[in-house]
């Protein structure tokens, strides 16, 4: 996989910046001029690193170009975590000049969109930081009114703790989807890259685990210092608090509860109806927090309705657990229990299928998830999908060479019509 | 409130010695003649931060003895961490102040790189990694055995030293009652090891010190020494890492016993009873993992379709590391064609699982009455 050109374009009120990554485009537009230095590769090293991984090839950078020694040194130790959360990630060298980044921007960063984990984290280091970066093609791919809606009501948040907002338009959901990854499996380094390209000295990264329980995902306290350079610092903040915790610190601040938005479904407002709404509003509750943040009220039956559905939101539930009983809150303590009892038995259930059926049980168990599971790519935890997933990617790769830069994401700056220069 | 104070140095004619008052503990750490410790509060404060926060005891450290600013500064985080672990852990922590001590950074010290050594799987691959770094290697009495059993302790010194010497590495022998500090707490050793090991390192002023992980990057489960947790400990002068999480424990097995003089060494039992007792879950683990890889040692008996059947079958496992140890003995049991140990395996695993939905039924439905009926394994 090779790095061959990165170029810079300025324009009215931001720059683009866009590389070649093997044959995928990797592109950001970012607010003002460039603070880093374009001779500088590292960003788009931490960008396809982990794809270079998945593939398993060599990762070249062009001699026009260096890259950090802090990040050269730093990625052995990425690999040899990344391997041993998931053999599919096989271990490869970065070919490229060493050198040290630069950049002319003295400022720190918190990477924001409005939820739970980036506005504790920006409440609790209000002092340290001073910008807010939002991203448009992380989370969602936002087409223009409603991105733009989106920048509006954080940048008014961001003013109302006087700090600024900083919009950043990228395709990497759409790059990282292209091979088959999980978003989960590499968005440690996307923020990363992120915080590389704007040159900030530091930028902080919200865990959504606490130290209770830390599974192998792509942002991890292990991995993102990794990624620093020696322009810009990754920290990974907020393992501390778990979220009803940290729904305590939120709930504080009216601005930051009214700019809540959490929801997996639409990024316009909070559905009231997905998982993560209703977790929401079950942390809210401990709380006696009462807002109106959901576009509908998250009643007890739909907390109660609402499944577990992973190792991660059983962790969420528990701490939600120990919550009500210490707060003596009898109706959500027995609501949770029979949630957990009902995760929990349906993989007592699994694990019998597993023993007593080996051959029928885990094929019925495979054949239940592929009908089930949307996410079937390539993440941290191994899956029997994914060598065959990872086949498939290389074929899909190596049929359709040409690759557009062209998805449709949402802008809030003046881009220039084809053919018009910057 | 726990004081840190009285902290001296006392040289011996065959050792010297770091030692002070940890409340009414007197705790000590004995040297070979050529490392002489600092009298600074560093390995106290490392060695009694747990177990103050199992009692949720404040510590307060004497104005006089210089302290760490950055080990004070992390006491914070690695508080922070074991807060959120006590439940799984089954202790209550509470975060307690850390006052007192005169901030002097550890500028100064012995320039070795050391690690742990006592012959068994992780020291024993941590060593072949970095064996061209390390100065000596330091097998601790008082952490692996009881400080009175000194038959078996020279034992394992000799043959362990034997085997290193072999290969060019001194190894160095120190005592130290640290272990007991937990016990006097009632923090079990479990919770506190990584702060006790990495006080070791602390009061011999190391440049850095290697502690084996037991547990894989994947398996970042609360517990006592961890890849998270281990590092927070060092302070200007000496480095605590982490070391070997890329490695589970059966591919560390497989990878140092490629050298057939270890077969003569490796003792990895806890019980204080003989080399390997061959009778504890850790030993009937292990010979499991050699069996499954088709490996004889001298130092375990056979793993016999007999102790398959009246020992390992009827093993506990208490916790998901155990099963993840199992798991992997199963996979290499299965790619081995070895029918008898995947039956015996399969069992253990059945009835860990089946107690383990048994817990959730108590805990859902009775309150946790049966689990308050017995007392927490440690």
């Amino acid at each position: 996989m090779q790095i061959t050109s990165i170029r810079y374009e300025q324009f009215e009120d931001h720059h683009r910046v866009e590389t070649v990554i093997g044959d995928r485009p990797l592109w950001f537009r970012m607010p003002g001029k460039p603070a880093t230095d374009p001779q500088d590769a590292s960003a788009f090293v931490i960008a396809a690193l982990v794809p270079s991984m998945l593939l398993g090839e060599d990762l070249v950078v062009d001699d026009d170009y260096f890259v950090s020694q802090q990040l050269l040194t730093a990625s052995e130790e990425i690999q040899t975590i990344y391997k041993v959360w998931n053999p599919i990630f096989k271990k490869i060298s970065i070919i490229g000049r060493p050198g040290t980044s630069t950049s002319s921007l003295n400022r720190s960063a918190v990477f924001f969109s409005g939820g739970v984990d980036g506005t504790y984290t920006a409440l609790t280091h209000l002092e340290s930081i001073d910008d807010l970066i939002l991203i448009n093609g992380f989370d969602f791919t936002m087409e223009s009114a409603t991105w733009s809606e989106m920048v509006s009501k954080n940048t008014g948040f961001a003013t109302s703790i006087d700090k600024r907002l900083l919009a950043v338009e990228t395709n990497f959901k759409a790059f990282t989807a292209s091979f088959s990854l999980a978003r989960y499996a590499n968005f440690g380094s996307v923020l990363a890259c992120t915080g590389q390209l704007l040159g900030h000295n530091r930028v902080l990264l919200s865990g959504s685990d606490t130290y209770r329980l830390l599974r192998g995902i792509g942002c991890h306290p292990l991995l993102d210092p990794l990624w620093s350079t020696e322009a810009t610092k990754t920290i990974h903040t907020g393992l501390e608090a778990d979220r009803s915790k940290k729904l305590a610190i939120v709930s504080q601040s009216p601005a930051a509860l009214a700019n809540l938005w959490v929801c997996w479904e639409d990024p316009s407002y909070n559905c009231g109806h997905c998982s993560k709404c209703v977790r929401t509003a079950i942390g809210l509750k401990l709380n006696q927090v009462q807002t109106n943040i959901f576009r509908e009220p998250v009643s007890i039956a739909a907390m109660s309705r609402s499944a577990i559905k992973s190792d991660e939101d059983l962790e969420y539930h528990l701490h939600f657990l120990h919550a009500a009983r210490l707060q003596h809150d009898h109706e959500l303590t027995s609501l949770l229990k029979r949630k957990v009892f009902r995760y929990k038995f349906r993989q007592f259930l699994k694990d019998v299928l597993e023993f007593y059926l080996p051959e029928r049980g885990t094929q019925w168990i495979k054949n239940k998830r592929q009908s089930t599971d949307e996410l079937c790519d390539i993440s941290i935890t191994p899956r029997f999908s994914d060598e065959l997933t990872l086949r498939t990617a290389i074929s899909r790769a190596a049929e359709s060479r040409s690759r557009s830069s062209n998805e449709a994401i949402g802008s809030v700056y003046r881009i220039p019509k084809p053919g018009v220069s910057g | 409130m726990i004081e840190i104070n009285s902290v001296s140095v006392e040289e011996t004619d065959n050792y010297n010695e770091l030692s002070g008052s940890v409340g009414d503990f007197r705790l000590w750490y004995r040297f070979p003649k050529h490392i002489i410790p600092e009298p600074r509060a560093d390995a106290f404060l490392a060695a009694c931060l747990i177990p103050a926060m199992c009692r949720g005891e404040a510590i307060s450290i004497d104005e006089n003895i210089p302290v760490s600013p950055l080990l004070l500064k992390n006491t914070e985080v690695i508080q922070d961490v074991f807060t959120l672990w006590g439940p799984y852990l089954h202790q209550t922590l509470r975060r307690v102040n850390v006052t007192g001590g005169y901030y002097s950074p550890a500028e100064h010290g012995n320039m070795a790189n050391v690690a742990f050594y006592s012959g068994g799987v992780d020291g024993n691959y941590t060593y072949r990694k970095h064996q061209a770094d390390l100065d000596y290697l330091l097998f601790a009495k008082g952490i692996d055995m009881q400080l009175s059993n000194d038959e078996l302790y020279e034992e394992a010194f000799s043959r362990n030293q034997n085997y290193l010497s072999n290969r060019g590495t001194p190894l160095h022998s120190i005592e130290t009652n640290v272990r007991f500090l937990g016990h006097q707490h009632q923090a079990g050793w479990n919770l506190c090891f990584g702060g006790g090991l990495s006080s070791i390192a602390l009061a011999g002023g190391f440049s850095s010190c290697y502690i084996a992980s037991g547990l894989t990057y994947a398996q970042l489960y609360p517990h006592g020494s961890n890849v998270i947790t281990d590092p927070l400990w060092s302070n200007e002068h000496t480095r605590i890492i982490h070391d070997g999480a890329e490695k589970s424990r059966l591919e560390k097995i497989r990878h140092v016993m490629t050298d057939p003089q270890l077969r003569d060494v490796l003792r990895v039992c806890w019980q204080d009873v003989s080399y390997n007792c061959g009778k504890c879950e850790k030993c009937l683990r292990t010979m499991c993992s050699l069996r499954a890889l088709d490996i004889e040692t001298t130092t375990f008996p056979h793993c016999s379709d007999d102790i398959l059947k009246n020992s390992i079958a009827k093993l506990r496992l208490y916790n998901e590391y155990d099963l993840d140890f199992l798991d992997e003995n199963l996979e290499a049991a299965q790619k081995n064609g070895d029918a008898r140990l995947v039956k015996t395996l399969k069992k253990v695993k059945r009835e860990y699982k089946i107690r383990q939905i048994l817990k959730n039924i108590d805990e859902s439905f009775l309150g946790s009455a049966l689990q308050k009926l017995r007392p927490p394994p440690d």
